[in-house]
């Protein structure tokens, strides 16, 4: 550790201020339990969200293998590297892992940790179901992965189509692992989301009114209006198909009155808003790390927030662009193009505020950043072919291809991938503690988006030749061959820059120096913190004078003013600030959960009702779910504030 | 992008030209503009904090929003190419989908084949898509954007190609283990020669004309074989797998998975899931002499 | 001056009424019921919808030929008087800050027996209609029976949730100084009656449409 030493500049004075009177006190009412009973018992929204990531990131890991084998047998045609039962589950697996068990939670790992720090706030509104929804998270993850070397992978697609999902046709246990597990992982998507909005709307740091909210809460929130209102469906599809492959209901079964295209529906209502679901927050980031970087508030704020509303709205009205191939009226073909190209239209603002945003700002290279703009070029590629889709016959043609391949994952992994590298670079200091190397960082970017680029625009080029998707080998002499081997090329270029990134930041946390309060200059309410942030966050809850309170001199002079301000201290036990919805005026100062085993408890009586329905004990499964409730029901019964001493007044 | 040879991959090829020519227009814009913002870093002393809103209203909203509405009426122009042929069609072919290999039938001529849609040039032709297990998506790059096979839900389009040859399509939509090894060949052939095919495949298998031919008749009657297949003229009407009636003449074996010559079939008989694993015809254990007459048998049914 | 009529007059020389501070903001737990009573009304949209799509994609008779129309007696009588719970839920909700314990416990504990009503009718009519309609039968008995057992399911969760605030106010741990889990759980009993008169017309009404 003698390498550590602390980046000059940066520090916070007007938070050592604050602490100097209140740290103490604070320190002692918020400390945490060490160990492994700590590890169980935390509800501290930093350690979850750290959590998330890491587990994220692990789950990245696992579905980046999975795609490197595919990659690897596609590399050349009639290769036999694996067996179709293999590349069927490696590629469904790759994408429900990407879709679910890692883009999601890595958003909801950055949502954990700074959503509070950035609203100015010392926890979650629910911190135990933050704590649950981990858990869940975390144990419906390892129940989908550890299919996979029993076979048992789902090997359905991710969208899973009936009726070959039926028990028919895929008699396995491997799509009542896809219906369970995706179930499983709702529960903790859905309580996860209520959280984040409740947070959002409730305790905001006075004088965080609406129009001072910073872009990425706007992003979150908007977000987790999504998953509430578009993962029931994705819900009801799953619980439908376990029913009719379990219990022999007729929901998706022709011969009895079902029908095939309802699954499709029910999974499109919610598939389409996910791509948002998962863009959104990495648009957030983006909307964060830009103006940093550009040393200047971003562009048109209004505008970016209404485009950020706008696109979870319209997001619900796309759904059947994912089904022209069925052969749907022509009206309802038309309907859904033009609502397709709509929905570039919000995509186009926020594209021209951040460029705005650099033209007008006084832009500072970083490795952050140069992810931050390398998203900018990969998700206007994603875009131009998204519209493309609009046009019905071209969408016709290049549907299930590997163009569409290519077109999601410059959408995805331009989108999303490396808005959050941008993020973990940009936050990393603050959740760790440590910088990371300069140079190190810019040879990752250089590696990430070079391999990046190389695997997936040649995918442009086979599609637009004719291959399908979801094949395990292809015939050569079709022209397939020269761009799939440059694919496998990229593959195992982006491999490298991931492994090169893991250990840039492997040795910021072995050696990196110190990083102060605020390395970078940034405006948002996250960097008055510590780095890393003490387990109550702030010393003194602030006074949000504008959108950039850092950049207004006036914010950062509230803390020092409120030292001695119980209201703003709270320094007796676990309490927060609830304020109002909009106009954030102080309500009440509300106790906060102590460490609790609960949500734990919890999440493994569900895991064990999970595993019990997989296997069809379903008698093990009723009693798990009864004592879940019974758990559940004392959680509720111990409501903070309650058995403890009334120490929170009506203010 | 594969050369197109039909009114509607033509119209979607024009699209994609147009399409491009716009999109590449946009992404080096956009492009240009983030990264001469990096590379053409200015120092002010003070940035300007204000303003800006105008330009993201006119390039980020206004421009776009014109753009998308030339879109729309491409899109909207598609749709009709798409949905009325030319000109009447006068072949309809009805096209079953099966894990993993298209049943084709001409329910006018009566004929039922496999895997190879023959049409004739420049005609457009009704095609009729159903599907016996799973849902598939018929897709001749060449010819035609995907079309689906959906169970209890018939889908009706058509398509037609200006010249002669043959066109390579495929499944796409998965359909489960082999759903790389489904392609299918539609051959487009003058009208003459159409009819001249249509006559052939209307006629019931050749009669065997040597003891090698007749004896593997008899081991596919008396085999399991006859239990999937149908070779018409025979006491062999199994509806599982394809109709080998004319299976001598096709191209392709095994849903264009390998060349149709006496060796591969051979190879496919005795183990197809040497070949394709998965797929549904199991290993048949038939002596080398018996396998040889079957083949041999096989291979006369032109 | 004299033109003024002098009770307006008074009324305008009265200082204006206190206006309320605002509305008082509502608690983090009543958002988290309100969001969680969204996720929960799309997950019966999409079945519902869910259910007229197969209907009209059914295109036949509806029922099918092979089933009888539902028994109308035991839901409708159930989900009146789920409907009519929703008043003792409301006045329990008006109980509950004014600190009267009994009529609280009280009204709460009718509310509790009018849910086991309509859970126990709902389980009667599934033996009335069982023997032509099965979950297993055809996709109308499949949406029948799963749409209104997955409401059932949801009723006996609000059961619980009665249960518990019965068991708090018996031991005084809700009241005056904290009456909000009265008002939460009472939004998702309304919610529980919406659904019941929506799944009701669509399982049992509409039929008898065609």
């Amino acid at each position: 550790m003698t390498a550590a030493t602390t980046v000059t500049g940066g520090v916070i004075p007007e938070r050592r201020v604050a602490e100097s009177a209140v740290g103490e006190i604070l320190d002692e009412v918020w400390e945490e339990e060490p160990g492994l009973i700590g590890w169980i018992t935390t509800v501290n929204h930093k350690r979850i969200g750290r959590r998330y990531l890491v587990t994220a990131g692990f789950f990245f890991m696992l579905a980046g293998i999975n795609a490197l084998v595919m990659r690897t047998q596609l590399g050349t045609p009639n290769n036999t590297l694996v067996s179709p039962e293999l590349y069927d589950q490696l590629f469904s697996l790759h994408g429900v892992a990407m879709i679910f068990f890692f883009a999601t939670p890595f958003n909801a790992g950055f949502g954990n940790f700074f959503l509070p720090l950035m609203i100015g706030t010392r926890d979650m509104a629910f911190p135990r179901m933050n704590a649950v929804s981990y858990f869940l998270f975390l144990f419906s993850g390892l129940f989908m992965f550890s299919s996979l070397p029993f076979g048992l992978a789902p090997d359905g697609g991710w969208f899973a189509y009936v009726p070959l999902t039926g028990v028919k046709y895929l008699p396995g246990l491997n799509l009542d692992v896809y219906t369970l597990g995706l179930l499983f992982l709702a529960v903790s998507t859905t309580v996860g989301s209520i959280n984040f909005i409740v947070t959002a709307l409730k305790m905001r740091a006075p004088g965080m009114t609406l129009n001072r909210v910073p872009i990425y809460v706007w992003t979150v929130v908007t977000q987790s209006f999504m998953l509430i209102f578009a993962l029931p469906s994705l819900d009801l599809a799953n619980a439908m198909l376990f029913l009719d492959r379990r219990f022999g209901t007729n929901f998706f079964d022709i011969k009895h009155g079902g029908d095939a295209i309802l699954w499709q529906h029910l999974f499109w209502i919610f598939g389409h808003p996910d791509v948002y679901i998962i863009v959104l927050p990495a648009m957030g980031i983006i909307s964060t790390v830009i103006p940093t970087f550009s040393r200047r508030p971003i562009t048109a704020y209004p505008l970016v927030v209404l485009a950020t509303v706008a696109t979870g709205i319209i997001s619900f009205g796309v759904w059947v662009h994912h089904m022209f191939a069925v052969g749907l009226s022509q009206v309802s073909e038309s309907f859904f193009a033009a609502a397709t190209l709509t929905i570039s239209i919000p995509a186009g603002v926020q594209m021209f505020a951040w460029l705005v945003t650099m033209w007008k700002g006084r832009v500072v290279i970083t490795t952050a950043m140069l992810y931050a703009v390398s998203f900018i070029v990969a998700f206007v590629i994603g875009g131009v072919t998204g519209v493309m889709f609009a046009v019905v016959p071209f969408d016709q043609q290049v549907t299930d291809s590997y163009f569409v391949v290519a077109h999601f994952h410059y959408v995805l992994f331009g989108g999303a991938v490396l808005p959050m590298l941008a993020g973990l670079f940009y936050w990393w200091p603050k959740m760790t503690g440590r910088m990371t190397s300069h140079k190190g960082g810019i040879v990752s970017f250089i590696l990430v988006f070079t391999g990046f680029n190389v695997t997936f625009f040649p995918m442009h080029f086979a599609g637009m030749l004719g291959m399908p998707r979801r094949v395990y080998t292809y015939p050569s002499g079709l022209g397939w061959d020269i761009p799939n081997l440059i694919s496998t090329i990229g593959a195992f270029i982006l491999a490298a820059g991931f492994l090169w990134t893991f250990f840039v930041f492997a040795q910021s946390l072995l050696s990196g120096p110190r990083a102060p309060d605020d390395p970078w200059g940034a405006n948002t309410l996250e960097w008055v913190t510590g780095s890393p942030p003490k387990p109550y966050n702030f010393p003194v809850i602030p006074t949000v004078h504008s959108l950039n309170p850092l950049w207004d001199g006036k914010s950062l002079a509230s803390m020092e003013e409120h030292r001695h301000d119980y209201n703003r201290t709270m320094t007796s036990t676990h309490l927060a600030l609830r304020t109002s919805e909009l106009d954030t005026r102080v309500e009440k100062i509300m106790p906060m959960p102590e460490e609790t085993p609960v949500p734990f408890a919890t999440a493994v009586l569900l895991t064990a009702f999970f595993i019990s329905m997989l296997v069809g004990a379903y008698h093990a499964a009723e009693v798990s779910f009864g004592l879940c409730l019974a758990v559940v029901a004392f959680w509720l019964w111990r409501r903070p504030g309650i058995d403890e001493p009334e120490e929170a007044e009506e203010l | 992008m594969v050369a197109p040879d039909g009114p509607k991959s033509r119209f979607v090829t024009n699209a994609w030209w147009i399409l491009t020519g716009v999109a590449a227009f946009v992404c080096i814009v956009v492009i240009a503009l983030a990264v001469g913002a990096m590379l053409f870093r200015r120092r002010p002393k003070r940035v300007d904090t204000e303003g800006g809103q105008r330009q993201v209203v006119v390039f980020g909203l206004l421009i776009p929003a014109v753009v998308l509405a030339a879109t729309f009426a491409l899109s909207v122009t598609g749709i009709a190419v798409n949905a009325n042929p030319p000109s009447p069609d006068r072949v309809t072919v009805d096209v079953i989908g099966h894990q993993w290999w298209w049943g084709v039938k001409y329910p006018d001529a009566g004929v039922v084949t496999a895997n190879e849609i023959h049409v004739p040039t420049g005609e457009p032709v009704r095609l009729r898509l159903t599907t016996g297990d799973v849902i598939h998506s018929f897709w001749v790059p060449q010819i035609m954007p995907k079309m689906d096979l959906i169970p209890n839900r018939p889908n009706t389009t058509w398509f037609s190609v200006d010249r002669s040859g043959v066109y390579r399509g495929q499944c796409a939509e998965y359909c489960g283990l082999e759903h790389a090894h489904m392609a299918f060949e539609v051959i487009a052939q003058p009208r003459a020669e159409f009819e001249k095919w249509l006559h052939r495949e209307q006629q019931t298998a050749a009669t065997p004309s040597t003891a090698e031919q007749q004896r593997g008749l008899s081991v596919f009657e008396s085999s399991s074989c006859a239990t999937c297949h149908t070779i018409r003229g025979t006491t062999a009407h199994g509806h599982v797998g394809p109709d080998l009636t004319h299976v001598g003449s096709r191209d392709k074996l095994a849903a264009g998975t390998i060349p149709n010559t006496f060796g591969n079939m051979a190879g496919w008989v005795a183990n197809s899931q040497a070949i394709k694993p998965g797929n549904k015809m199991p290993p048949q254990s038939l002596s080398p002499d018996d396998l040889r007459a079957v083949v041999t048998y096989l291979q006369s049914l032109e | 001056m004299t033109t003024l009529d002098t009770r307006t007059e008074q009324a305008i020389r009265r200082p204006p009424r206190a206006a309320p501070e605002r509305p008082v903001g509502h608690t983090t737990g009543w958002w988290g019921m309100v969001l969680f009573i969204c996720t929960e009304s799309m997950t019966f949209a999409a079945f519902l919808a869910s259910y007229f799509y197969l209907r009209f994609d059914h295109g036949g008779p509806w029922p099918p030929a092979a089933d009888k129309p539902p028994h109308l007696l035991f839901p409708s009588v159930g989900t009146f008087v789920l409907v009519l719970s929703c008043v003792t839920m409301a006045l329990a909700v008006r109980a509950a800050p004014k600190g009267r314990r009994a009529a609280l416990g009280l009204t709460l504990l009718v509310t509790l027996l009018a849910g086991c009503v309509f859970v126990a009718f709902q389980c009667v009519d599934y033996t009335q209609e069982m023997p032509s309609s099965t979950p297993t039968k055809d996709a109308y008995g499949s949406l029948m029976f799963m749409l209104t057992g997955l409401h059932v399911v949801h009723v006996l969760l609000g059961l619980g949730m009665l249960v518990v605030l019965v068991a708090s106010t018996l031991l005084g741990r809700i009241g005056p100084k904290r009456p909000e889990p009265v008002a939460i759980v009472s939004l998702y009993w309304y919610f529980l009656a919406v659904l019941a008169v929506c799944i009701y017309g669509t399982v049992y009404l509409t039929p008898y449409l065609s």
